[in-house]
């Protein structure tokens, strides 16, 4: 009888645990980028590295963590109001196009320089960097 | 004296009417976006199973109807982030297959008045590509003019297994048929 109340007991804790970690702590605990170690790279360089070998650079830098510095280009924002940045050189074909975590207007103006660290997601027109967060030097 | 006043007339005229095609054809006026959105909805059972993407790349030809969309998969934000790992791994194989796009034509283009500010119904047909297989689709929704710049509203359904999508749970926690909602709003 003890043993079966012991495993009845092991059962709904294992379910108990599952459906927390599913149900609950999936959606309150997110990935956080910005406590991961990441790539250090120039925005020139990482745009280039795409348009050269996509499928290399993906291997790369694909969902990973990367802290990519440049100038801005364009400031924009998204549908959703979140601040969107374009680094690297106003006459080149792809740039990087940034989605920060944050509706907050950033200080920085267009020309200048910016570090943001965010996750890289691929490349369409330009590499996406999404989760940005600018990093203060 | 006449005929070459009238064959100088008439090559001017000529070459009147060819600049005239060539600046029409520069013209050709392309809208485009970096940050348009994507909603995808494959609830099956009692857990919504819904995400969002933010940095949908778009553009379409005003006077063609041309259009394409581009997305990457692992730009989709899931409630749950459990869930959203399992979209990318176990699912969308998104390593292998990091991007879905669109390429086709909004077909009924000329009806749209670009001077007028309005919501016009379109018909867009072209091919989808997710997981790596192409399929054609064709689909309706609006195109909205406000203030010089339009935006694209529409909504369809796409069959999952029918992109060689395979997993334990569809038709079941995760549903056959995911309904796909697009809103993208264009720059000139």
């Amino acid at each position: 009888m003890t043993k079966l109340i012991y495993v009845i007991a092991v059962v709904a804790l294992t379910a108990l645990g599952g459906y927390y970690y599913v149900f609950v702590y999936s959606k309150t605990h997110h990935r956080n980028v910005q406590s991961e170690k990441s790539l250090v790279i120039q925005a020139d360089s990482l745009s280039a590295q795409f348009q050269a070998n996509e499928k290399n650079a993906n291997a790369l830098y694909l969902n990973k963590a990367v802290e990519i510095s440049g100038t801005i280009v364009n400031i924009d924002k998204n549908q959703e109001g979140k601040i969107t940045l374009i680094i690297g050189r106003s006459d080149s074909f792809s740039n990087v196009s940034v989605t920060l975590i944050s509706t907050t207007p950033i200080t920085q103006k267009i020309g200048e320089t910016i570090t943001i660290k965010g996750v890289c997601t691929g490349a369409l027109s330009d590499v996406i960097v999404t989760e940005g967060v600018v990093k203060l030097i | 004296m006449n005929s070459i006043l009238k064959i100088s007339a008439f090559l001017f005229l000529v070459m009147g009417l060819q600049i005239s095609s060539v600046n029409t054809a520069s013209a050709q006026k392309v809208y485009a976006t970096k940050t348009g959105q994507i909603f995808f909805n494959a609830t099956g059972g009692i857990e919504k199973i819904a995400a969002i993407n933010n940095q949908v790349d778009s553009k379409f030809v005003e006077t063609t109807g041309q259009i394409i969309f581009g997305v990457l998969v692992k730009g989709f934000k899931f409630e749950n982030q459990l869930m959203e790992d399992h979209f990318n791994e176990n699912y969308m194989e998104s390593t292998q297959f990091p991007k879905a796009d669109f390429k086709g034509y909004i077909k009924n283009i000329k009806e749209v008045d670009f001077t007028k500010e309005g919501t016009y119904p379109i018909t867009i047909e072209g091919t989808l590509t997710i997981h790596g297989t192409p399929q054609k689709v064709e689909t309706t929704g609006t195109l909205q003019l406000k203030e010089g710049k339009p935006a694209i509203v529409g909504e369809f359904s796409v069959k999952i297994k029918d992109y060689g999508i395979k997993g334990l749970y569809i038709g079941e926690k995760i549903a056959n048929e995911a309904k796909i909602k697009v809103n993208c709003k264009y720059q000139n």
